[in-house]
């Protein structure tokens, strides 16, 4: 064959869609999902892929409750993957993406008595810096993290970010050699020894992972980023 | 579209159909442009250069034009303020109608536009060039007190004067803030020139003195070479916070002279430059313009507005990226708008779309950098044309800064007479 690269570059998007349906089904499960309760904020355009924010609400969902995000244009569909066990009612959370290119993202969720919901919109990205060289070490200030605890009115408000890279292995450096792979593997927040939140992120979530979530009034919340060698980095 | 075309969007395009007579019909139509900045100015300049029977009005409050190219240089001392104020005398002189008001809406069905004194102004088809407006309510606490404490000096005039008598004012040892958004926002590199030229002042003036930049984003535009500078020509005077730092200002606390960022950091000042977060003037979004973003989603080969085509929307208060919101930008979308809108009243072929964007910023007063790029048009999305993008050399010597400085300010003469030509 003349131009094997083409068949790839072909068959790349069917393979994106086939793992973006892999994930829908294993989390469906089978059920049927509903869009009621679920609301999304997500730009329509934006300027620079490379960290765009995402925030959600869903109201009426009982713990466990599995949250999915996803994207319909890459080799790794995933985006992050979250398991909530406590959370102030209705669910507010907020995250942050990186796309690469204009795509679709879709939001699945099921919740702990069976009950699914579904959301998706084509986002399209005008530019996106994720995949130019960076600007400076990417690598600086690796796993210093930020976390900011405010009593609201009506709860905890959390919100954390650490410096981290989420190197994709897909982009150059400045002299064009490609950057080392190197993913955080997610976070967990914990309250007195129970897990509150379990997330694990992944290509799809944004340089410097952020995360921000309303729990109940009163939580005393303890935060941790892991990496998959183990290595563990708090707040 | 869903539902097919209303009957207003028929309407409207049934107008665009030329006559037969093409030179007669444009000779008759009335022209308003709206918004007398680089845009504006521009459009009623090539509109009335190109067809002088044309009747052509530029609504704008303002006798004379500042602009916020070469503002910083203003801002740090470092330059007149006579030098960036321009006259629409010129421009009167070719037969322009300039309507001293302040255009406040649109009537799209009747095809008019209410001035602040309430009277309507008819048009046949409307440039809208408003600029940007400041948003109050994406920082907590920032209001137009807020804006008067801590002058944002993104509108070319009283806030750039403001900013310079309070740097000239300053304390040495005291703290300089600047405050930035995210994207987008006007003139991307504006905010780090700014810095530059503040430094600048600072290590002449204020030795003592120190500038911080609270930033909302992670990186920024020409970074490499404006931290390169910072390095070299102020070190250890200039810190950068961005987003993952911290940087991220949220609330404003004008009367403590304080600014609070997303993790809780606060930092206080006695001179806090906070360049809020912005959108499509009040016009635009109040004639039904402005998608969720704030800002006008065009067609891009036309920059008609896609809500309605008798309009066209350039300059910053345009969705156009990848182009950046900048002067020479709005002076690019002018060219195109109004060969577009000369085609359409000849009933002639409409041109094929030629987009560009020049931009210099200055590290210090004799040493500049740029940034430039042109732009395609492919299935009506706006692409930078592949290899355009021309970035000042990181590794450029003394002689390379200063010949661009020099450039620096022929590209300014150039982009203003192109506009005004007559200085205030």
């Amino acid at each position: 064959m003349k131009r094997p690269w083409l068949l790839l570059a072909l068959c790349l998007p069917a393979l994106a869609m086939a793992g973006l349906e892999q994930e829908r089904q294993a989390l469906l499960a089978g059920s049927r999902p509903q869009q009621e309760g679920l609301e999304v904020g997500l730009a329509e355009w934006v300027e620079d892929g490379a960290s765009i924010p995402i925030d959600l609400s869903l109201s009426g969902a009982r713990p466990p409750l599995t949250l999915s995000l996803l994207r319909d244009a890459e080799n790794e569909p995933r985006i992050a993957r979250l398991t909530l066990r406590q959370w102030r009612e209705p669910l507010r959370l907020g995250l942050r993406l990186r796309l690469p290119r204009s795509q679709a993202v879709e939001v699945l969720a099921r919740d702990g008595s069976g009950r699914s919901w579904h959301w998706r919109r084509g986002v399209r990205v005008l530019g996106s810096s994720c995949l130019t060289p960076p600007v400076g070490n990417p690598r600086a200030g690796l796993g210093q993290g930020l976390l900011w605890l405010r009593e609201q009115d009506d709860g905890l408000e959390l919100a954390s970010l650490l410096r981290h890279p989420m190197e994709t292995g897909r982009r150059r450096d400045g002299a064009g050699q490609l950057l080392p792979r190197h993913l955080l593997q997610g976070l967990r927040i914990e309250e007195d020894g129970r897990t509150l939140v379990d997330a694990e992120l992944f290509e799809g979530s944004a340089a410097n992972p952020y995360l921000r979530l309303l729990l109940p009034p009163g939580s005393r919340p303890r935060l941790e980023w892991r990496e998959a060698d183990g290595t563990r980095y708090q707040p | 579209m869903p539902g097919g075309l209303s009957r207003r969007q028929l309407l409207g395009l049934l107008a665009l159909l030329p006559l037969a007579a093409g030179a007669a019909r444009a000779e008759r139509a009335r022209v308003l442009v709206v918004g007398g900045g680089f845009g504006g100015a521009s459009a009623a300049r090539l509109l009335k250069q190109a067809e002088p029977g044309l009747r052509v009005t530029l609504v704008e409050p303002k006798q004379r034009f500042v602009t916020c190219p070469m503002s910083n240089a203003v801002i740090a001392g470092l330059r007149a303020p006579e030098s960036i104020a321009w006259s629409y005398r010129d421009l009167a002189g070719l037969g322009v109608r300039h309507e001293r008001q302040a255009a406040v809406d649109i009537d799209r069905e009747r095809r008019r536009v209410r001035l602040a004194d309430g009277r309507w102004l008819d048009y046949d088809r409307l440039i809208l060039a408003p600029g940007i407006e400041l948003r109050l309510d994406a920082i907590e606490g920032y209001d137009a007190a807020a804006g008067e404490a801590m002058p944002h000096a993104w509108q070319g005039g009283a806030q750039t004067l403001l900013l310079r008598r309070r740097l000239q004012a300053l304390e040495d040892g005291a703290l300089v803030l600047i405050g930035v958004p995210g994207n987008p926002y006007r003139c991307p590199p504006g905010p780090y020139e700014r810095a530059s030229l503040i430094a600048h002042h600072l290590k002449r003036h204020k030795p003592r003195s120190k500038l911080l930049i609270l930033d909302a984003k992670d990186s920024f535009s020409k970074q490499a070479l404006f931290q390169q500078a910072w390095e070299r020509d102020y070190p250890g005077l200039i810190e950068w916070v961005g987003r993952s730092g911290d940087g991220a200002v949220v609330r404003a606390d004008a009367r403590r002279g304080e600014l609070e960022c997303e993790f809780g950091s606060r930092h206080r000042a006695p001179l806090i430059n906070l360049i809020p977060p912005q959108r499509a003037a009040a016009i635009a979004r109040r004639a039904g313009l402005c998608d969720a973003s704030g800002w006008v989603p065009v067609q891009a080969s036309t920059f008609r507005s896609q809500a309605d085509p008798l309009i066209q929307v350039i300059g910053d208060a345009s969705q156009a990226a990848p182009m950046p919101k900048s002067a020479f930008s709005a002076h690019a979308q002018a060219r195109l708008a109004v060969a577009t809108l000369l085609a359409e009243l000849r009933g002639q072929a409409l041109p094929q779309p030629a987009l560009s964007n020049t931009c210099y910023s200055l590290l210090a007063p004799q040493r500049a950098v740029s940034i430039m790029a042109r732009y395609s048009v492919d299935q009506e999305q706006l692409a930078e044309a592949p290899g355009s993008l021309a970035l000042s050399a990181l590794d450029g010597d003394a002689g390379l800064r200063r010949r661009e400085a020099e450039e620096a300010e022929a590209w300014y003469r150039a982009i203003c007479h192109a506009a005004w030509r007559s200085p205030a």
